[in-house]
């Protein structure tokens, strides 16, 4: 939704909500007032015994007061100014949000295994290992225990780490010694720095040290850090003001966290987010686009299933581009495996299917190039691939 | 050195007659022209004297100003002084060398922050070396630590010094070097030419400055003549063209 219907809705609910107060109050007071009218006559009644007034006399006092208030007419007229607000507020709701989403729908006929597996993954990474185990045994997938072992062993990890605990993750750094080292890797001594900073901030400098001699000089790679880390146990007590605030502080284990996720994902040759997680969040962030498209072109049904391409770009940020993907600047049309992306002599780059075209299927024959006087021939170009 | 530069000069004027090869002195002709320079002998004393009074031999430059009647430029009882100051960085004893330097002139150690932080670095170098790990680290925070926050330079030395603590096995440490007896050495000079500064007194000695003048001038004279070298200072002797 564009941001001027939100401030419309958000105003128009701000109206509906200030009536309501109001008649709220409104109707409290009225309230009030007949009851203590009520009150005063009852006690009126019972000292009117004693003096032997007539109830009769008393009550049509009553009738006369409460008239007099007309508390019917003034409800009704609060009322009624807070129903048109809140009916004003639902047609603006009609025209900024689309009630029924399903417009933008679109059948497609999914492959029920892939579907599975997705949602099988989903569910492991989710450390929802029951519910995976569920669907598992229902779809009749028995062959993704070994994504379950490896994302098992990934909770184990990242939970030990929010627990300030590096035994799991120090175990599985060292089964991965050799891959981990192809990709210099530094979680190892990164892991091993967290524990010393941990033992400095508790002030401990003879553990701290013992802790460095222990472990740190086996990497002579991080000397320079080292250094640092060893001189940090000149300002124990102190670090905020020290020269080393940044190295010693808490947040550190947050940081060498995520780098851990990101080390252990590349190492299983995953993507660190899960599948079903990036189509959702893409899908959420094109839903207005498709409806405002479905809305404008006033598509019926069949007209949208038939389809087959979307009349305007769709925006998503960064995070949702994995591969590169050629337009044809001469058909618009997306490259394919049928139809993949060819580069002429002159550097310029144009879609098969119009390579084809322009030199009317003939291998010899000298067409122009669309973007510049070069010309060229068909057999002259090669296939580029991302 | 005039030698030289008359040879130079002759030499150019040379050049239009013999352009292809370069002129062969002799022996003979190059000691005739050495003994027609003339060197005083108060001038070779006093270069002498120079260097015993720089680097600090009181005894020997005592007896020279008694057999060849030489004058030192400065009053041999503060390099006493001076030597003892440096024997105790020398030896370790830095908090010796300290209150030393102190007492010849409290002002040397103000003025020169570069050189108080070294004489301190030095001691935790002497504190680590003795093991004395609990004494090391209360020393580095309460001396060393302010220092480094006020200058980037003294923080990275301090970095490397403090890292001596995680290697007991000094052979496997990137930095052993600190532990090293020329690293004492190292701060025992730069003690010694603060000490002469503070005096007024060149830091360095004359004689090493004339030497490396020779050889700088042999290099040049090479590129026009062939003629006897001086190859080995330390003896002095005229050694033939190898052509």
């Amino acid at each position: 939704m564009d941001v001027t219907g939100t401030v419309t809705v958000r105003d128009a609910f701000d109206r509906v909500s200030k009536k309501q107060k109001l008649y709220h109050s409104v109707t409290q007071d009225v309230i009030d007032l007949v009851c203590d009218g009520i009150q005063d006559t009852l006690t009126r009644i019972q000292l009117g015994n004693d003096d032997g007034v007539e109830p009769e006399s008393v009550l049509t006092e009553l009738r006369r007061k409460l008239d007099a208030l007309l508390p019917i007419i003034q409800l009704q007229k609060s009322h009624k100014e807070t129903k048109w607000s809140l009916s004003k507020l639902v047609k603006l709701l009609e025209v900024s949000y689309h009630p029924d989403i399903s417009l933008a729908c679109f059948s497609v006929d999914f492959d029920i295994n892939l579907v599975n597996k997705i949602l099988i993954h989903h569910c492991y990474r989710e450390g929802l290992f029951d519910v995976g185990d569920c669907l598992v045994k229902e779809a009749g997938r028995e062959e993704e225990t070994e994504v379950r072992s490896q994302f098992l062993e990934f909770h184990q990890i990242v939970d030990s780490l929010k627990l300030r605990n590096i035994e799991p993750a120090m175990r599985w750094i060292f089964a991965n010694r050799g891959k981990l080292k192809q990709k210099s890797s530094k979680l190892e001594f990164k892991l091993l720095s967290l524990k010393y900073c941990d033992i400095l901030r508790e002030g401990k400098s003879d553990d701290a040290l013992e802790y460095a001699r222990t472990h740190f000089t086996q990497y002579p790679l991080h000397f320079k850090e080292i250094q640092k880390l060893i001189t940090c146990l000149l300002w124990i007590g102190n670090f905020e003001k020290s020269p080393y605030a940044e190295i010693v502080s808490p947040s550190c284990w947050d940081k060498v966290t995520k780098e851990l996720i990101m080390e252990y994902h590349h190492l299983l040759d995953q993507p660190i987010n899960s599948p079903l997680k990036v189509a959702l969040s893409a899908g959420y962030e094109s839903l207005p686009s498709l409806l405002k498209l479905v809305h404008l072109m006033a598509l019926t049904k069949q007209e949208w299933q038939a389809m087959k391409q979307l009349p305007v770009p769709l925006e998503l940020g960064n995070e949702y581009k994995f591969h590169s993907a050629f337009v044809c600047p001469v058909s618009r049309d997306q490259s394919s495996e049928e139809n993949p992306p060819m580069q002429l002599p002159c550097g310029h780059v144009i879609s098969k299917q119009s390579m084809m075209r322009l030199s009317k299927n003939c291998a010899f024959r000298t067409f122009k190039c669309p973007y510049c006087p070069a010309e060229t021939l068909a057999s002259a170009c090669r296939q580029l691939y991302f | 050195m005039s030698l030289f530069r008359i040879f130079i000069n002759q030499l150019e004027e040379d050049d239009e007659d013999m352009a292809t090869s370069k002129k062969m002195i002799t022996r003979e002709e190059w000691e005739k022209k050495l003994n027609a320079v003339k060197l005083r002998k108060e001038d070779m004393n006093t270069l002498v004297m120079n260097f015993l009074v720089t680097e600090g031999y009181v005894e020997a430059a005592e007896k020279f100003q008694r057999e060849s009647g030489t004058k030192p430029e400065i009053d041999l009882a503060t390099i006493t002084d001076r030597m003892a100051v440096k024997k105790a960085v020398q030896n370790g004893n830095v908090e010796d060398a300290i209150e030393k330097v102190n007492d010849l002139n409290p002002e040397i150690l103000d003025t020169n922050p570069e050189l108080f932080f070294h004489l301190q670095q030095q001691r935790l170098i002497e504190l680590i070396r003795q093991g004395k790990t609990e004494e090391a680290l209360e020393f580095a925070q309460e001396e060393l630590a302010p220092r480094g926050e006020e200058n980037q330079a003294f923080l990275e030395e301090l970095e490397k010094t403090v890292a001596l603590l995680v290697f007991d096995d000094a052979s496997t440490c990137p930095v052993k070097e600190l532990l090293d007896l020329s690293h004492r050495l190292k701060t025992a000079s730069e003690v010694n030419a603060a000490i002469l500064t503070s005096q007024s007194h060149e830091k360095d000695p004359k004689l090493p400055s004339l030497l490396k003048m020779l050889i700088w001038a042999q290099t040049q004279l090479d590129e026009k003549a062939v003629y006897p070298h001086i190859n080995d200072l330390s003896t002095g002797k005229l050694e033939d063209p190898s052509e």
